[in-house]
């Protein structure tokens, strides 16, 4: 927590001013409740007309700077808390856009969200509380002790029974309550994945005819999510009239001490400067509850704190996290552009498994080359193609690009030169042309029209009401499948690559597409090297060669037509495919 | 406490308005959840009375126990009115017991509420899943998934909120302007007027800065959504991203939403922030403006209270403190009224789905599933799911039981549709659908869902364990018949592997095994149902090829005697099947075995040629 406060040093001329402000107009409030006595006891109570608009102008006074004072702790807190936020905020996300591909599956996308979102928001309101609640509460809490005990050290008594039996009551309550919130999220998440099993997987459910095993599973997790709700409402029902009672209870024991204090007076005529009088009971009684209500102003707020700090420490998890990654030094004027790729003795295991996804891997492909990957789920194909845009980094061994280390490139070059189409077409909302001129804005209509027709996404796009200038929805959800990988793969030729890589990226199209597909690649971008990952043989068998995976090792790489005779694995999914054929 | 409380970050003002379109029918259905619960409500009733009553009453206990302490003037240093101790013990016990009461009430009525709420709340969301279990898969191909979740969340909890919170302090706000109007006239029709005044005052400036604040919130609303939807994307989008050298591009659009948000963050928050400190301001000019016109009341006695007797200043005392008692409900109901809005706009979208049809189970015939054979015929169906585009036209196959039946054509062509039709998830247009003879419009739908068996291509499993996950297929299955199911599916191997084996429980969406993994257990899941009707749409999709082959492989000696429909785009899974069928825009265009087809070099010919030859490329 501490470690982000350097970013509102840059505010601390608001940070500084805005609790200054706010102990002034705490201070405003209590000194107009002197003036409210002494307009009691001095001019209602007398019946002095003068007094009583003396210190009522007193009072418009008091009150107009304590509410320009207000306003003013307001605007400097505020101006202190989103800038801080808003600085904070643009941190994070940079250093997001900088992670790895590998830290940032270490963190989840889903978490990085709200750590750029809620997360801020709460260290952000955090700073404002701080700010100004926790300022105000504490000078509400000191300055309401000294003014009561002002009036009159008997009053003392009253505080020093109430605030012990004050926060008793709410420990207590927070020891009876706040787990019992970490209960319900979780009853209610039971609650919401119910639901959410049932209106996403409705179809199983009716084919297996569940509704009413769906309907009793969910009465159950109802039933569980309502009791413990009930619980924490029963307890909120004994807790806060308890508390109103120990309000008002100090406030009988202040009228029954002032009282008797008035009545000692009277009847002995004693020093009436002694005596309590009515304007300072009522008094008394509006510090005691400004006391009350600051000390549960202060339990909330450190609730509160806690949280904060939890998304503090979240937030700093992203900032502190390294550059895995370094950058290498090569400047792109001294690299050739061909496009050969030459793997030695490559091996990949990911930094906290032993286990190696590639072993000693090594091959050569010339420029211009089609090579297609082959082989089951999980044998690496894509470990493959990921070391080789550095997604990551290699274990052991080293990966040539033109020659040159990948680690020597600078990833923006390197990622100029290599395109790849990932299995996942990750589109984001807007137009298809702005989809396909992602990363390469500068693009003219022509040059997307063109890898448009490359890609076979001429036809669907025309044949959408507004052409390419089509929607796609968030996240490309508008599109199908089929659709969204083929404007990926506009995309990725757009930046006239060196290397394109296919990471099963055509899954989704059928196959004679798919053919037109590669046949347009070869026609119109003969001299870039293309990778394809295929489950496919029928993908793969017309590539100039091809490497079959197995558990991490070569196990073969060679034409179609070798591979047929004298590679098992290959034969074996090639007659998988095709097998009754074959009978 | 000098002058209201101070409310929050301007929390009030930050959800939009959402009015409900049919409010009286909604009040009315809403209110005939909470008359269930008669007693109950008899309770919140008379608690709130007995609180709002001995609230109001308090004030004139405290102003009698201030009259009974006398009147000191300070500058003659004499009593000016006597105190009268017996008066004062009098009220100062009447006003413990009062508070104590007062507390009393004050448990029994969040008691009550928070029964009330529970009640109706539970009723509702068991009411609610009830209908969306039951709701026809038409609807909910047709809706937003998330629209649904979100009536069975925010707006059930938005009614819950205004049962718990709006129902007591509505009650006992109307209660107390009531009585503390009453009171204040009673004792000083005059000086009421000046609390009028500054209620006026309040109402006011809660309007003023609420109007100045709304639009501010709402387009702070609109720039933090595309804030955060700019950051969701491109954190989902991170890989490309990356690869496209997206990434400085993407900090200053954040950037500029980023400031954007928080220009009008600032601007917003500074406004609604000064809510505080200005009501504070109005209050205690409020004071002010009681204490002048109360001194000149009773300097001058001008005002009588209504039984005639001149003001005192107990009386002004008084005022201080009902002035406040009364613009404060005023306030709290102008705010309910809002959240009040929203319960029942949120009602109002639960009703809609309560008040949507159900699937209709009812039945014509008898339909034992013991003695299903499998013989399905599609006679002359015509279906669409939206009237401008057919999906089938006039079509009809006969499928003869313990045949295997593949269909296969492009996306679109209506093969899953006639799985659809056969489950009756969609109902067809004209002609008919028999299953054995009997038309399956008149078997009630869990009759004909309990003899089929499907497996999707996306598979659906539950958050809990693999082995419940199987049984689901048939509840009371040993675990011998699971563990050959698994078997069966090749699931064993990795079921194993896994560090509790078949106790696992998946996570949802199931992320802790992979999709082909996936796949395999709904095949088992199928197969533990022992159907006489098998369904297999695209169910091997993500699975390697020569998995699919073992699984084929049983799958044949399993559907020996039965009737399996096999949807597929890999044509290796069906060369084997009794009958294939290439449809084309809701049309069978070929039918027959492998070599049939083969022999008339037609579409199926194409297709397998580009699947298998490969295409020259």
């Amino acid at each position: 927590m501490i470690k982000l406060l350097r970013y509102i040093k840059k505010y601390w001329f608001f940070a500084i001013l805005a609790p200054l402000c706010m102990i002034g107009e705490v201070a405003m409030d209590l000194i107009l409740a002197q003036y409210m006595e002494k307009m009691v006891d001095f001019g209602i109570q007398t019946s002095n007309m003068d007094n009583v608009v003396k210190y009522g102008l007193i009072m418009l006074a008091i009150v107009f700077a304590g509410v320009i004072l207000g306003v003013l702790s307001g605007v400097f807190t505020n101006l202190a808390a989103f800038n801080f936020s808003n600085d904070l905020r643009k941190e994070v996300f940079a250093k997001i856009m900088k992670l790895s591909i590998h830290q940032s599956d270490d963190f989840k996308t889903g978490s990085l969200v709200t750590r750029v979102t809620n997360d801020i928001t709460q260290v952000q309101n955090m700073i404002a509380m701080v700010l100004r609640g926790l300022i105000r509460a504490t000078s509400f809490f000191v300055l309401g002790i000294i003014f009561t005990l002002m009036i009159s050290i008997k009053f003392g008594i009253v505080i020093l029974v109430l605030l012990p039996l004050e926060v008793l009551l709410i420990v207590f309550f927070v020891r009876l309550v706040f787990p019992i919130f970490k209960i319900i999220q979780q009853k209610l998440d039971k609650v919401n994945t119910i639901v959410h099993e049932n209106v996403s997987g409705a179809r199983v459910v009716k084919a297996f005819s569940k509704e009413p095993y769906e309907y009793d599973r969910f009465v159950v997790a109802n039933n569980e999510y309502t009791e413990k709700n009930l619980y924490i409402a029963k307890v909120m029902a004994v807790v806060m009239p308890l508390f109103t009672l120990l309000v008002y209870g100090s406030q009988i024991v202040i009228y029954y001490l002032g009282g008797r204090s008035i009545f000692s007076a009277y009847k002995d005529l004693i020093g009436l400067d002694e005596m309590i009088m009515v304007g300072q009971i009522t008094q008394a009684n509006t510090y005691i509850m400004m006391i009350c209500s600051s000390i549960v102003m202060l339990g909330m707020m450190f609730a509160a704190l806690a949280r904060a700090f939890a998304s503090a420490s979240r937030i700093n998890e992203i900032l502190d996290a390294p550059v895995d990654l370094e950058d290498g030094k090569e400047e792109l004027s001294t690299l050739k552009e061909e496009g050969t790729i030459k793997f030695e003795n490559v091996s990949f295991h990911y930094p906290e498994s032993e286990k190696d996804i590639l072993k000693n891997i090594s091959f050569e492909i010339k420029q211009g080359e089609t090579i297609a990957i082959v082989g089951s789920t999980g044998c690496g194909k894509s470990t493959l193609v990921n070391l080789l845009v550095r997604f990551y980094d290699v274990s052991e061994g080293k990966i040539l690009v033109d020659n040159r280390d990948v680690r020597d490139f600078k990833q923006k070059d390197l990622r100029n030169i290599i395109s790849i189409c990932l299995q996942k077409a990750e589109l984001f909302s807007g137009s298809i042309k702005e989809n396909i001129a992602f990363g390469n804005e500068d693009a003219s209509d022509d040059e997307i029209n063109k890898v448009a027709s490359i890609s076979q996404a001429e036809d669907f796009i025309t044949s959408k009401p507004q052409g390419i200038d089509s929607y796609v929805g968030e996240q490309g959800n508008e599109l199908s499948g089929g659709q969204k990988q083929r404007v990926s793969i506009a995309r990725a030729l757009l930046k006239k690559p060196q290397i394109i890589i296919f990471d099963d990226s055509t899954s989704a199209l059928d196959l004679v597409t798919e053919a037109k597909l590669h046949k347009a690649l070869k026609k119109e971008m003969p001299n870039t090297t293309k990778i394809i990952i295929a489950q496919r043989i029928a993908t793969a068998k017309n590539a100039d060669k091809i490497i079959v995976l197995d558990n991490g090792n070569i196990n073969g790489f060679d034409t179609h037509e070798n591979l047929m005779k004298n590679n098992l694995i290959y034969q074996d999914i090639y007659s998988s495919q095709l097998k009754r054929e074959a009978n | 406490m000098a002058g209201p409380r101070r409310g929050g970050m301007g929390g009030r003002f930050a959800q939009p308005q959402e009015k409900p379109k049919d409010r009286k029918k909604t009040i009315k259905r809403l209110l005939s959840y909470l008359t269930e619960h008669r007693i109950l409500l008899v309770g919140i009733v008379m608690s709130v009375v007995i609180y709002s009553g001995l609230t109001i009453a308090t004030s004139i206990f405290i102003k009698n126990l201030v009259a009974s302490l006398g009147t000191y003037d300070v500058e003659t240093k004499q009593f000016t009115m006597n105190p009268n101790e017996g008066q004062f013990y009098l009220y100062l016990f009447l006003l413990l017991g009062t508070y104590i009461t007062i507390s009393v009430s004050n448990y029994f009525m969040t008691l009550f509420c928070s029964f009330l709420s529970v009640r109706v709340v539970r009723k509702m969301r068991n009411e609610l899943f009830n209908k969306i279990i039951y709701l026809p898969i038409s609807y909910l191909d047709n809706n937003s998934h998330g629209d649904l979740m979100s009536r069975m969340t925010n707006d059930i909890d938005n009614v819950s909120n205004a049962i718990t919170q709006s129902l007591s302090s509505l009650i006992s706000g109307v209660l107390t302007i009531l009585g503390c109007l009453g009171i204040m006239i009673y004792y000083s029709p005059l000086l009421t007027l000046v609390s009028f005044f500054v209620l006026l005052l309040t109402l006011l400036v809660t309007f003023l800065i609420g109007k100045f604040v709304r639009p501010l919130f709402k387009k702070q609303q609109e720039v933090l959504g595309q804030l955060n939807g700019q950051t969701e994307e491109m954190v989902n989008g991170f890989k490309t991203v990356k690869v496209y050298n997206h990434q400085e591009k993407a900090i200053d659009e954040f950037n500029k939403y980023s400031d954007n948000f928080t220009h009008y963050s600032i601007k917003a928050q500074i406004i609604a922030g000064s809510m505080g400190p200005v009501m504070n301001f109005v209050g205690n000019v409020g004071y002010f403006l009681v204490c002048i016109f109360g001194s000149l009341l009773v300097l001058n006695h001008i005002s009588y209270t209504l039984s005639g007797q001149p003001i005192d200043v107990s009386i002004v005392i008084m005022f201080l403190t009902t002035t406040k008692q009364f613009t404060r409900p005023i306030n709290e109901i102008a705010q309910l009224y809002s959240s009040l809005l929203s319960a029942l706009a949120g009602a109002e979208r639960v009703f809609k789905v309560l008040d949507e049809k159900s699937e209709d189970f009812s039945k014509k015939e008898e339909f034992p599933v013991e003695k299903v054979k499998g013989n399905i015929d599609f006679e002359n169906v015509n279906f669409s799911y939206t009237p401008e585009k057919k999906v089938l036209n006039n079509f009809s196959i006969d499928l003869r039981a313990g045949h295997k039946i593949a269909l296969v054509g492009a996306t679109g062509s209506g093969k899953t549709t006639i799985v659809n039709l056969l489950l009756r998830f969609y109902d067809i247009d004209s002609g008919s659908i028999k299953i054995d003879g009997i038309n399956i419009q008149n078997i009630s739908k869990k009759d004909l869902r309990d003899s089929i068996s499907i497996v999707l291509q996306d598979p659906v499993l539950f958050g809990d364990s693999i082995e419940n996950n199987i049984r689901y297929g048939r509840e009371g299955a040993t675990d011998e018949e699971i563990d050959a199911a698994l078997e069966f599916a090749n699931c064993s191997s990795f079921v194993e592997a896994l560090p509790e084996g078949k106790k696992t429980i998946l996570n949802e969406g199931a992320t802790n095994i992979s999709q082909g993994q996936r796949q395999l257990l709904t095949i088992a899941r199928a197969v533990i149902s022992d159907p006489k009707i098998l369904i297999l749409d695209e169910a091997t999709s993500s699975v390697d090829t020569r998995t699919e082959k073992n699984i084929q492989d049983a799958m044949v000696r399993l559907m020996k005697n039965r009737t399996s429909i096999i949807v597929a785009h890999r044509l290796s899974t069906i060369q084997d099947a009794d009958l294939i069928l290439v449809l084309d825009q809701g049309q069978i265009v070929e039918k027959g075995n492998h070599r049939e087809l083969l022999a008339i070099d037609g579409v199926y010919k194409k297709l397998y040629d580009t699947q298998f030859q490969g295409l020259d490329t």
